[in-house]
């Protein structure tokens, strides 16, 4: 039987003004595998992404990583075992990518030796040169190589669920494709549990295992990445449609 | 040029010292204030607005004017040094200040996001990812009081600095 990577049970998320962002999202993620959630903007998928790592705690509910409440741990131990990706690849401008791809490790109190040990080896699983890019800032480097970078870095401290949030958004259209095919071989040599935030269906079904499309704050639909295509639900069809749809002649 | 140096070498040497002393001290006192207030400010912004507001007022005042409002005070008029590094402090309180907030302020939320997921505080990461600002930023702070410090300690204190110098010169 497969084990729970990260659960949310009955999660909801309700702002000040009474506004509901999330409302009771049941869900299971296998351990060792890339779930994606789609959605449109606004449809509660990134603050969804954020609890995992307590960035947002619920209004009622629990998340649990490894059977373990989000709420109850110690949240700095937590956050760094869990690798975080966004988009715009958050790298610090003022610092190099060695210092960069290093930074949780150096947050936790590791050595020098340990840390450009781990850092070298976490740049090669990305796809860069250590010698090449370890003293390089990140105004030097490609959308790509950032995003490398940023992948790097969130892998550091060898997390046991990674969360990525729209993390190839930024990229022209080949770069991203190029780091999908990085990525997925990627994960499947580390075998991590993957929560993906996108808007890409392509790209999530390329990455993912399983989609979960939210609309609104709910789980609409929660299927196979293989049964997506084919799909009778409305919500999943009217997606497919949008990014299938043909060019007017 | 050699005569007045061999004449006056050590005086200048010494008023030189003073002058450094001076601008440090009020350098280092502004910082400690300015710093901490600074990156304070970011997180109560209601306060923002009237703490550096009154840091304005503090900087328009002409350096004569502030050395006689001073003046009258107890156990500060009665020591020139005392009162000089006071007004330079607040001189330099402003750039410093402003400086810091606007540094640290503006940090990029994703980013503040991120150093939050890597276990950073939320002040980790604000210090972290602004020192690179503020540091440019408060330069110009510690630049501006360079600046003020020759005007103060020449204007403010009559017989220190430069003002002492052409004091002695027109004794002799």
């Amino acid at each position: 039987m497969p084990t729970v990577g990260v659960e949310f049970a009955k999660v909801s998320y309700t702002l000040a003004g009474g506004r509901v962002l999330l409302r009771e999202i049941p869900l299971q993620l296998e351990s060792g595998t890339t779930t994606a959630l789609l959605g449109r903007s606004g449809s509660g998928k990134t603050t969804l992404l954020r609890m995992v790592n307590g960035l947002v705690r619920p209004t009622s509910g629990e998340v649990r990583v490894a059977g373990r409440a989000v709420g109850a741990e110690d949240v700095v131990a937590l956050r760094r075992s869990i690798g975080y990706v966004i988009q715009e690849t958050g790298l610090f401008p003022h610092m190099t990518v060695e210092r960069n791809a290093g930074m949780a490790l150096e947050l936790a109190g590791r050595s020098k030796a340990d840390i450009a040990a781990r850092v070298r080896e976490v740049l090669e699983l990305a796809g860069l040169n250590f010698e090449e890019f370890r003293g390089r800032y990140p105004w030097q480097l490609s959308g790509g190589q950032r995003q490398r970078v940023g992948l790097a870095r969130a892998l550091a401290t060898d997390p046991t669920v990674l969360l990525m949030d729209e993390p190839f958004g930024a990229l022209d259209p080949l770069t991203r494709a190029e780091m999908q095919t990085m990525l997925r071989d990627l994960l499947e040599r580390v075998g991590k549990t993957v929560v993906l935030v996108t808007h890409d269906l392509n790209e999530a079904l390329y990455l993912a295992k399983r989609v979960v499309f939210l609309a609104a704050g709910e789980v609409v639909a929660d299927l196979p990445a293989s049964e997506v295509l084919k799909s009778e639900n409305p919500h999943v069809k009217d997606y497919v449609y949008a990014v299938h749809r043909s060019v007017p002649a | 040029m050699m005569d007045f140096l061999r004449l006056n070498g050590w005086e200048i040497g010494r008023l030189t010292f003073e002058h450094l002393w001076l601008t440090l001290s009020a350098m280092l006192l502004a910082a400690a204030i300015g710093l901490p207030l600074g990156i304070l400010l970011t997180r109560k912004q209601a306060l923002a607005k009237p703490v550096i507001g009154l840091a304005n007022v503090v900087q328009t005042v002409p350096s004569l004017a502030l050395f006689g409002l001073l003046l009258p005070v107890p156990w500060l008029g009665e020591n020139a040094a005392r009162l000089a590094i006071l007004a330079l402090t607040g001189y330099a309180l402003l750039p410093i200040l402003r400086n810091t907030y606007a540094g640290v302020g503006s940090v990029d939320p994703a980013l503040i996001d991120v150093a939050n997921a890597l276990g950073m505080s939320s002040m980790q990461g604000r210090t972290s990812i602004g020192g690179e600002r503020y540091s440019g930023r408060t330069a110009n702070g510690h630049r501006h009081l360079c600046r003020r410090g020759d005007d103060c300690s020449g204007n403010w204190r009559g017989r220190s600095g430069r003002a002492d110098l052409s004091w002695s010169r027109e004794r002799r």
